[in-house]
């Protein structure tokens, strides 16, 4: 025991811990009654743990929970969104409910327009299709006009049932809902008929993700309540999203977290506020998906914390 | 919708005797600012030490402490207390300030080089460290941790100066049991022949 490749110098130092099960400590026992060289060592290594505990650390700066207060204040952004969903969500019912039925009218004028190019037919059918499933399933306020800024997000995202019911908008005062439903109508009108190349333009990863909403709630045959239930790290990174229609939107960040499995959830108590935890090695792929998506804020590097196999990144979603 | 799933998961054990702070936690998830003000007191000290003893440099161990709390802040919410607040806390810290000096290794202040793995110790009977003279020891100590890797300043922190079980610093650092254990000895016994090696 006293050549140099037997010395346990492992167990030696967790002996010096008391962290050793009682049989490698009473073989270290041993080993130190007959090894000097270890003895030494373990004299060694108490003066080294006593010196390395008394080391001096400098005073903690009496301001640094102040700052640490002002920092928190200053980084509370999320509070004025929450307000902003919860004060006008009747506001938003209200046009959700004048957008509904300026759709309708839309529709059933629609026979009476020019015949439009063949491409434009299927694709108005298909888009008229659509709209027919989501409302009648949930009738969520939808603010329709906003569609003609991106109307191929709602090619992939429209055939995805519902996950829950919403409840229906309150009706709108009978003048407000004229004025508005002509408006509304007249911006369907005038929706330029989308070319058929963007409506093929599916993107992949949200064809897989919603394939991944519709399937029993597994990625590779893994539960995926068990994919990054418990332990995380966040980005550190708010990212933003502004969406027309915050159900399909949500529906999108779940179907790219499950993508790369992962999950979504609510981040309380924002309410604006959606959180993808997603496996560590997936967090570039995830980031690029979202950025492809329109999210915004994530330009910068991102560097979680390493010891973490999952990661949780924000995304704060404001309302077009 | 059903996959918000609510947070109070049957299976979460909870150690009621271990985790004084539960009743701030909960104040503070329920938005009581002040409770959250009083755990920043209560765990700043401790947080400060040992960010200091993995960084080893006073204005990025503010920045970096400052940074924890801001995240613990942040993260709260999603706190479920399976493990010990601190832990949670000091595995926040730990990591912020690892990664800290990995972005900062670029521009390191340091002129040494780091300190090799250490092998086996010389032949040569070493300079006893408990003849040196305390200030000589400290200074040895302090020029020889500068050298160490933040990752092994880290461990050494945790078990020397923060007094923390193996459990728990595997619990922190997010290593195994094992790990925690041979990193231990490898950071001491580099110590250990640095010192003794002298300047």
């Amino acid at each position: 025991m006293s050549e140099p490749g037997a010395h346990p110098r492992e167990l030696i130092s967790a002996y010096l811990d008391d962290e050793l099960a009682v049989e490698e400590r009473q073989a270290v026992d041993r080993h130190l009654a007959l090894c000097e060289r270890c003895r030494r060592d373990l004299a060694s290594l108490k003066v080294l743990a006593r010196a390395v505990a008394d080391e001096p650390v400098p005073d903690l700066p009496p301001d640094l929970a102040e700052r640490i207060g002002r920092r928190i204040d200053a980084s509370a952004l999320p509070f004025p969104k929450r307000r902003r969903y919860l004060v006008p969500a009747s506001i938003a019912a209200t046009i959700g409910a004048i957008g509904l039925l300026a759709v309708v009218q839309w529709r059933q004028r629609a026979p009476e327009a020019p015949a439009p190019r063949p491409e434009a037919v299927a694709e108005g059918e298909a888009g008229q299709d659509r709209k027919q499933d989501a409302p009648a399933q949930a009738p969520a306020p939808r603010i329709e006009n906003k569609a003609k800024e991106e109307p191929e997000r709602k090619d992939v995202f429209a055939p995805v049932p519902p996950a829950a019911p919403v409840p229906a908008p309150e009706p709108a005062s009978p003048p407000a809902a004229k004025a508005d439903e002509r408006s509304y109508a007249a911006d369907a009108e005038a929706l330029p008929a989308p070319p058929l190349e963007r409506a093929r333009e599916v993107d992949e990863l949200s064809a897989k993700s919603v394939a991944g909403l519709r399937s029993t709630g597994s990625v590779g045959g893994i539960p995926n309540a068990v994919l990054c239930a418990e332990r995380w790290v966040d980005t550190a990174v708010l990212a933003t999203w502004t969406v027309s229609d915050e159900r399909s939107s949500v529906l999108d960040l779940e179907g790219i977290a499950r993508s790369v499995g992962g999950r979504v959830e609510r981040v309380d108590p924002y309410p604006a506020q959606l959180a993808l935890v997603v496996p560590r090695a997936r967090l570039a792929e995830t980031v690029a998906a979202l950025k492809r998506h329109g999210v915004t804020g994530l330009d910068g590097t991102i560097t979680p914390e390493e010891g973490f196999d999952c990661v949780r990144q924000r995304v704060s979603l404001t309302s077009r | 919708m059903a996959f918000f799933r609510p947070m109070s998961d049957p299976g979460i054990r909870r150690d009621p005797r271990t985790d004084e702070d539960a009743d701030l936690v909960a104040r503070a998830k329920g938005g009581d600012r002040r409770a959250f003000d009083l755990l920043v007191e209560r765990h700043l000290p401790r947080v400060w030490r040992v960010v200091y003893r993995v960084l080893r440099h006073r204005e990025d161990t503010e920045d970096v402490v400052q940074e924890v709390f801001v995240t613990v802040h942040r993260s709260l919410r999603d706190y479920r207390g399976d493990a010990k607040l601190s832990t949670w806390l000091h595995r926040i810290a730990v990591t912020r300030a690892l990664n800290h000096a990995e972005r900062a290794a670029e521009r390191v202040r340091r002129s040494s080089e780091p300190l090799e793995a250490a092998g086996e110790p010389p032949a040569t009977t070493p300079t006893p460290l408990h003849a040196l003279e305390a200030k000589e020891l400290r200074k040895r100590l302090a020029d020889c941790l500068e050298r160490v890797p933040e990752a092994w300043r880290a461990v050494l922190a945790l078990r020397d100066a923060e007094e923390m079980a193996y459990e728990e610093i595997a619990a922190v650092l997010g290593l195994a049991l094992g790990t925690v254990r041979s990193r231990l000895a490898r950071a001491r016994a580099l110590l250990q022949e640095c010192v003794e090696a002298g300047p």
